[in-house]
């Protein structure tokens, strides 16, 4: 137990700073940091173009969606043990493969926590988003839950970059997917009936929900029952991904194509 | 003459077989326009004055942006990373001409996301979509690309010398779709930013391509517009040339190109 734990933190911990490798500080200020502000903002100007909605509606949903920067990070740090040609040392390792697996993940979620939070801040002192009657313990649940539902999506998502490839199409379709149909931008109701299964199963659509109710000082009751739904599948994503990630390292073993599977 | 021909053609062929295998380039032409056409549909069509050609050039201007945005940033990056630069600067052809060329390459294959977001508004929501001046909108296209080529060509040589500058540009695909007003007015945007709105060569090319499309009154006439969208284009150009110079010269006089 005190091994796995061990193993759980220090696999975290150099995933984390491993991203530091290709991301410099300018980088992460801009890419990580300016981006999803950017995209925010660009999106609420569009959503108040439209007027379909008032603009708070669009800021807060935008404001969620930016959980999907832990998700790139996450996809691409699974999926770039191939690439640097580390997969095999990981393979051929007694580790734990859900502890090694899931610790992929940690760092990332919980740096993708500070991008959530200055998307709130962002809209609340740029586009004068109102928080004044906000329940404060509520939206701090629903950024955690984003957060760790979009982290989830990133672990499948860089397991199943060993077969398509390209962590980074995979992650980039998963977050315009996520600014369509998880009812950041389009209300739910007015998507086609074919799309609201798809809708369900992006980790955010009841985090989106949940936060537009805890922003207007709806009580945490109201909106836990959905970020439970939503911690629930990033859950199931993330062991879709272990599975996934299992089936990969068990076929490669076999085919002894562990570095072109 | 024949030799300028010959290396915009070979380096055009290039970068479109270059292109045409690059997931990202593909997703960036296809899927993005394809995400940012609906998207926009489904956030613009409430509105009383809804005009769908509008979303369809404003997408379109979007996906080419983007294809543009990333090429052009990561070319002459992407000849370092394989260690052919120094070649390429020392070779007897423009390395400014192998560069452009290689853009126009990517213009060509950015039309792709043209197609698309029409096909998106046709076809998948039914909407009549028709040019309300043809022939206008047409030379509009054509000055249009030629100025996204242009602002392209900025950004090409200023990504490979500062790495914070690189970083920094990559971030620039939402904020040139506002500034320039792809799918939205510049009034929603702060008055503080209009300066830098007006200096930008895709603003012109969204106004004249909205203008002729949906055939709505501009603020100023048209000749005037595409003046002004070759006007700039003209600028963005004159501010490549020397950035291309600098590029080459710390590549053979001073040899730090590759320590950036």
């Amino acid at each position: 137990m005190t091994r796995d734990l061990r193993l759980l933190a220090v696999s975290s911990v150099f995933t984390y700073r491993a991203l530091f490798m290709w991301l410099n500080p300018a980088a992460y200020l801009f890419n990580k940091t300016l981006f999803p502000l950017v995209q925010m903002s660009f999106f609420a100007l569009l959503g108040q173009f439209g007027g379909a909605r008032p603009l708070a509606f669009y800021l807060v949903g935008n404001a969620v969606v930016v959980a999907f920067q832990p998700m790139f990070t996450i996809a691409g740090a699974v999926s770039g043990e191939r690439r640097l040609g580390t997969l095999p040392y990981v393979v051929g390792s007694p580790a734990n493969r859900v502890v090694l697996f899931f610790g992929r993940g940690i760092g990332q979620a919980l740096d993708g926590l500070i991008d959530l939070l200055l998307a709130f801040w962002f809209a609340s002192l740029l586009f004068g988003l109102d928080l004044s009657r906000a329940n404060w313990l509520g939206i701090a649940l629903a950024i955690a839950t984003a957060c760790y539902g979009a982290s989830g999506l990133g672990l499948f998502l860089g397991a199943a970059a060993y077969l398509v490839l390209d962590a980074n199409v995979l992650a980039n379709t998963a977050m315009f997917a996520m600014l369509l149909l998880t009812g950041a931008n389009v209300p739910l109701e007015e998507l086609p009936g074919w799309l609201v299964p798809l809708s369900s199963a992006l980790p955010l659509t009841r985090s989106v929900e949940a936060a537009r109710l805890f922003t207007s000082g709806g009580d945490l009751a109201s909106g836990l029952g959905l970020l439970a739904i939503d911690a629930l599948v990033g859950t199931l994503w993330a062991l879709g991904g272990l599975a996934l990630f299992s089936w990969i390292e068990t076929q490669a073993r076999r085919r002894g194509s562990l570095e072109g599977f | 003459m024949t030799n300028l021909l010959r290396v915009l053609v070979v380096s055009m062929a290039l970068e479109l077989r270059q292109l045409a295998t690059s997931r990202f380039m593909l997703f960036g032409v296809i899927v993005q326009p394809f995400f940012v056409a609906v998207t926009t549909m489904f956030m613009l069509r409430h509105r009383p004055d809804f005009d769908p050609v509008y979303v369809v050039v404003g997408a379109a201007l979007s996906g080419i942006w983007t294809v543009i945005l990333f090429e052009g940033t990561w070319l002459i990056g992407g000849e370092r990373g394989a260690g052919t630069l120094e070649y390429l600067v020392a070779a007897p052809s423009s390395f400014m001409l192998v560069v452009g060329s290689r853009l126009v390459g990517t213009m060509a294959f950015s039309l792709v996301s043209m197609a698309l977001s029409w096909a998106i508004g046709a076809w998948l929501f039914g909407y009549s979509i028709a040019i309300a001046q043809p022939v206008p909108f047409l030379v509009s296209t054509a000055l249009a690309l030629v100025a996204l080529w242009a602002t392209g060509m900025v950004f090409a040589p200023l990504g490979v010398m500062w790495r914070t500058v690189g970083a920094f540009l990559s971030t620039m695909e939402y904020p040139v779709y506002a500034l320039s007003g792809f799918l939205f007015p510049i009034l929603l945007l702060p008055g503080w930013s209009r300066p830098a709105s007006l200096l930008l060569p895709p603003y012109w090319a969204a106004l004249a391509l909205h203008g002729t499309s949906s055939g709505e009154s501009l603020a100023f006439p048209l000749v005037a517009v595409w003046g002004l969208l070759l006007l700039s284009t003209a600028a963005a150009v004159g501010v490549a040339w020397p950035l291309f110079r600098l590029v080459q010269r710390r590549a053979r006089a001073d040899g730090t190109l590759a320590l950036t």
